[in-house]
């Protein structure tokens, strides 16, 4: 079973300096942060989009789309009767929806969508090895970067234990479905501990295989993945800061804004 | 050139042990100590060893000898990582061990550990194999010179690039090794490296020990099963931290009461032949060939007749049909299909063995029975009734399911509580829940321990638990998933005579195991896995019969079973092979 997002593809993304990656998706999120109009954020949504075919990350973005999909129709659904706007748009009972927060929620859905798309597109084409020499080539201090890493690798492993301790008690009949509020959270003791335990176990057994692998923090190491920055790097670079530019322009020029207020 | 010291029994050697040797020698302990922090007993207690330069040793022992606690001193984990007191002396290539960090031992000393998935943590197969190396400060070129070297050599070619994650038990524990050769120590320590794998992935194994041993590279490893001790220069019992007794395989191994004492199973072959009466027993099917000839034996076909017989009788004492799988698939998310129309019947009483190779979707299959999976297509009937009709509590106290790690389920202070959490799952009141935890106790044989903390026990008294906390509520169908991973010897017999015990008092047993020996020993019958598919579905002596369909599944029957079968007459145990098989004596 792959646990991992990453794929092995050769394109100019997983080429990219794990650096400048780690930068671009900073970028990319400034971009979608700055508008609320749908019409502006369809246009950073078709933009991820489009990464996700240029670092060929579809295998991924299909592992997501459940998510994908219910991140988008509740953040619709829920902004467009929680935010207040200024047109009537449709009353449904007690509640109403103004053509202001429909298009609120509406871009809404796409921004998140659009930045988890480019989170695992950035996922599909960076190495876990690569993105801690990311981090370190942008000078994040190597305490840091080891503990993230370390965290990445051990995602899998914890995610791994958490489905047979859930097997292992479901078959013994445990029912987290039933119950009061109170009777529900006691019954995660029996998930918890064995998952705590295990976690212990494998933490320390990890220790164990990194010190027998010659491995001590601190201490110089070399790799065989040496990242270069390139031509190329520097112009994605530029274009990433130039539409981070742009897009904090128009922010402040009001323009791509959905003018919420008082319906 | 295997010197052990001389231990507290005796001590054979090898005839050229007495040449003097230029180097120090590979590991020499002398007097070694070590009592974990917060124990109260020594796990080392006076162990004196000695390995020379390019040997095979493989070291044997009943759980808590000492086995895994000796190969951590030997790259210093213990005492750096693991603290506690250690006393005595230990020297890797004639230097102190004990006084050095581990990241300077792991230089000369790899040690691979028993658990692969948790010590492969890197993005791709080269990487990982990249790693140590890198530790170490080599050029990249070497590196990668070293990578592009090992991978045909651990039989993972093609394979690179790949995520340790997708590869096969077999493959990830043959990384894992890979992992630490790429930093070319002098010596090799493998704990208890083919516990969890499939015969084939048992024989890749030994394989690279045996290349490595020829090409000059100390090998130590821990193992439990004594047929493949046999390629080993030397074989070592450890008894509760000291040497009990030391050398060449066939002399060590030959003498059963020693391993018995040990934990240690005889090789079935050369056990069923001390039985006999032969004096010089066989170990190899070969051997067993030839001795037999010698001994002018012969199998008396009319007595495998009457076992075949018995056997029959008792398939037709079978009761109703308690699960069937018709057309039966299983397709995970995005990946390959796991179980690919599948179809079978099990019977009221039934002692079945699912085996295969690891990957072959045997896990998959056995989850279709208490539905924690669903089929993607076809359909598994408990009792008559499709799995997605039953509710899932219904499922769970018809089929109870006994994980093969039980530290993913226990979560109680005390066994009464962990044993009792089924029964009070299932609503019963404080009377009906203790009596169902004291019968469940009793059946597994730990009747007396209700008080006491499970996390303390050993692993075979908190597999019990396991079993008991699943017959608390009472199903008639067991499901165990590799009961004997991970247990010695004595422990793994304790464990399949309780699984026979509870089959034999009306329990409908379904197991999937890696060893060969439990199948032949416990079976009933036996449904053979392969990429998903089932290949074959029969008694067991008709499939362990079968070389080719065996091998076909990379799997291989024990060598008394494929002694037996060459002779044209299968028996599965050294009894059998006593009834069978007619001496000289006899006639």
């Amino acid at each position: 079973m792959q646990l991992g997002f990453y794929q092995d593809f050769d394109t100019i993304a997983h080429r990219l300096h794990p650096a400048i990656k780690t930068v671009c998706l900073a970028l990319f999120f400034v971009v979608a942060l700055q508008f609320t109009h749908p019409g502006y954020d369809l246009l950073v949504l078709l933009t991820a989009v489009a990464l996700v075919g240029i670092a060929q990350a579809g295998k991924g973005v299909s592992r997501v789309r459940v998510f994908l999909l219910v991140l988008f129709t509740f953040s619709t659904l829920l902004w467009a009767l929680l935010k207040p706007g200024h047109t009537l748009w449709r009353e449904l009972g007690p509640l109403t929806v103004t053509r202001e927060s429909f298009f609120y929620g509406l871009g809404l859905g796409m921004r998140l969508d659009a930045m988890l798309i480019a989170g695992v597109v950035f996922l599909s084409c960076t190495t876990v090895e690569a993105f801690v020499a990311g981090l370190r080539a942008l000078y994040v201090p190597f305490p840091v970067t080891f503990a993230l890493g370390l965290a990445f690798r051990f995602v899998p492993t914890l995610f791994a234990t958490t489905a047979k301790v859930v097997q292992a008690q479901c078959s013994r009949g445990l029912r987290l479905d039933q119950g009061s509020l109170s009777a529900r959270a006691r019954r995660y003791v029996p998930l918890l501990v064995p998952i705590f335990v295990a976690t212990l176990r494998n933490t320390n057994l990890l220790a164990m295989a990194l010190e027998a692998r010659a491995f001590s923090p601190g201490r110089p190491r070399t790799s065989v993945q040496e990242f270069d920055v390139e031509l190329a790097d520097w112009v994605i670079l530029g274009v990433f800061l130039f539409l981070a530019g742009i897009s904090l322009g128009l922010k402040f020029a009001q323009v791509g804004q959905v003018v919420l207020g008082a319906a | 050139m295997a010197t052990p010291a001389p231990p507290n029994e005796e001590t054979p050697r090898r005839s050229s042990a007495a040449e003097p040797s230029p180097a120090p020698p590979l590991i020499e302990s002398q007097g070694l100590c070590f009592t974990y922090r917060g124990s109260g007993t020594a796990a080392l207690r006076g162990l004196d060893f000695r390995q020379e330069r390019g040997e095979f040793v493989v070291l044997m022992g009943a759980s808590g000898a000492g086995k895994s606690t000796f190969c951590r001193c030997l790259n210093g984990l213990i005492p750096n990582f693991q603290k506690g007191e250690l006393t005595g002396s230990l020297a890797v290539c004639g230097e102190s061990v004990s006084d050095r960090p581990t990241h300077e031992s792991a230089r000369k000393v790899g040690l691979v550990f028993q658990d692969f998935e948790a010590q492969l943590f890197c993005s791709s197969t080269d990487l990982e194999l990249a790693f140590g190396p890198e530790n170490l400060c080599l050029p990249p070129a070497e590196i990668l010179g070293r990578v592009v070297e090992l991978m045909p050599f651990l039989g993972l070619d093609g394979l690179e690039r790949r995520e340790p994650a997708t590869l096969s038990g077999g493959e990830k524990q043959r990384l894992a090794i890979g992992a630490v050769l790429a930093m070319a120590p002098q010596l090799l320590v493998l704990d208890e490296p083919t516990s969890d794998l499939d015969p084939e992935g048992k024989d890749a194994v030994f394989a690279i020990a045996t290349a490595l041993r020829k090409s000059g590279m100390g090998v130590l490893a821990v193992e439990h099963e004594t047929d493949r001790a046999l390629a080993a220069d030397l074989v070592v019992l450890l008894v509760n931290g000291r040497v009990k007794a030391a050398g060449p395989p066939r002399r060590v191994l030959v003498r059963r009461e020693l391993l018995e004492q040990s934990g240690v199973r005889p090789p079935d072959l050369c056990e069923a032949f001390l039985a006999l009466g032969d004096e010089e027993p066989p170990f190899t099917v070969e051997e067993a060939t030839q001795r037999l000839l010698e001994n002018g034996w012969y199998f008396d076909g009319v007595e495998q007749a009457a076992l075949v017989q018995e056997e029959e009788k008792r398939r037709a004492a079978y009761g109703d049909v308690l699960v069937k799988a018709e057309n039966l698939s299983h397709r995970y998310e995005g990946a390959r299909t796991a179980v690919n129309e599948v179809s079978f019947e099990i019977r009221a009483g039934e002692f079945v063995a699912l085996v295969g190779q690891n990957g072959c979707g045997k896990t998959t299959l056995l989850n279709h029975f208490n539905g924690l999976l669903a089929p993607t297509r076809g359909v598994v009937r408990i009792y008559g009734k499709p799995t997605t009709e039953h509710s899932l509590a219904e499922l769970g106290r018809r089929v109870g399911y006994v994980f093969q790690n039980p530290d993913h389920q226990i979560f109680a202070d005390t066994v009464f509580d962990e044993v009792a959490f089924a029964p009070r799952n299932q609503s019963l009141d404080g009377q009906q829940v203790s009596k169902r935890v004291n019968e469940a106790l009793t059946a597994v044989e730990l009747s007396g321990k209700e008080k006491e903390d499970p996390f303390s026990l050993t692993k075979g008294e908190r597999q019990r638990v396991a079993v008991a906390s699943v017959l608390a509520a009472k199903p008639e169908i067991l499901l165990f998933d590799e009961p004997t991973t991970g247990l010695d010897h004595r422990q793994q017999r304790l464990m399949m005579d309780l699984i026979r015990k509870l089959n034999e008092q009306g329990h409908t047993v379904v197991m999937i195991t890696h060893s060969m020996w439990a199948v032949t020993h416990y079976a009933h019958r036996c449904l053979v896995m392969h990429e998903g598919k089932l290949l074959a579905d029969g008694p067991v002596r008709q499939v362990f019969a079968d070389v080719e369909l065996l091998a076909s599944a990379s799997l291989s029957a024990p060598p008394l079973v494929r002694f037996s079968t060459e002779m044209g007459v299968t028996v599965l145990t050294a009894e059998e092979l006593r009834q069978c098989l007619v001496t000289r004596e006899e006639e």
